[in-house]
């Protein structure tokens, strides 16, 4: 059964990957790669790494409303309003129903039968690997996204301290 | 119906393709670029994990975890760069980025 709902995400991630960059406008194409990353999420919830899987949605979650933001500002409407095809705004809505499908099927689907993997990948397992063989990886990785908030934060204000 | 290692192996590569394939078709939009590398970095992510289910291995997923920790860094720094950059010169295309030297 797995291997069914692993074949179906594929096929979305794939084609939602291929639109993301076949796409002329920014806006579609950061949501065709919202699609593509919910399907690999349910991909990684079916092998019961749902910590992962919730990792990834939640950080792409917050890079990809930061794109959408900023491609809103580069998005110019009123020049693209004209020549916007109806199908683009077809392929955007049927994309928009699937990724609704997929959260709510992630969401009310229980345990999948996936006997073998999901010892392996139960989040105690995976809390201890991460704290015991990476714990200095782990201590990087935190000091990394530390110094890039730091960095991030002293060159907007910077910006706005040489603007005023 | 089994899922097969060519299988995997497929996808994650046709992921990288496509990610290859954005960079090189939209090389003038910045924007355009740093959506092609992330899905550069889904389909490595992708492979880490499928390899680690196959050999049912954790380390590929903690690997994966590592992986989309670094792809969200990546795009917010990248974006700042690029908002601020679109603030001083109002565009975004990468024939005329060498005005950031110096």
């Amino acid at each position: 059964m797995y291997a069914v709902e692993f074949y179906v995400f594929a096929v979305l991630v794939l084609s939602a990957a291929f639109l993301s960059v076949s796409v002329r406008h920014i806006l579609y194409a950061v949501f065709c790669q919202m699609q593509a990353i919910v399907a690999v999420a349910g991909i990684l919830a079916g092998l019961n790494a749902k910590f992962v899987s919730f990792a990834l949605l939640s950080m792409s979650a917050a890079s990809m409303l930061v794109f959408l933001i900023f491609a809103l500002i580069v998005f110019d409407f009123r020049r693209t309003q004209e020549f916007v095809p109806e199908k683009a705004s077809a392929v955007s809505l049927v994309f928009f129903v699937l990724l609704c499908l997929q959260t709510v099927y992630l969401f009310f689907k229980p345990q999948w039968p996936n006997e073998e993997i999901a010892p392996v990948f139960s989040l105690p397992v995976l809390g201890d690997i991460l704290y015991a063989d990476y714990g200095i990886c782990v201590l990087i990785f935190a000091a990394l996204v530390l110094s890039c908030m730091v960095g991030l934060s002293a060159l907007l204000v910077g910006k706005k301290v040489q603007e005023g | 119906m089994t899922i097969n290692i060519p299988v995997i192996l497929t996808v994650s590569s046709f992921l990288v393709f496509f990610g290859l394939w954005g960079v090189l078709r939209h090389r003038s939009d910045l924007m355009r670029v740093l959506l092609a590398l992330q899905l550069i970095f889904l389909g490595s992510l992708f492979n880490f994990s499928m390899g680690s289910a196959l050999f049912y291995e954790p380390s590929g997923l903690i690997f994966s975890l590592f992986m989309a920790c670094l792809s969200g860094v990546q795009i917010v720094v990248s974006l700042a760069l690029f908002l601020l950059y679109f603030k001083k010169h109002n565009h975004l295309t990468i024939d005329r980025v060498d005005t950031m030297k110096g």
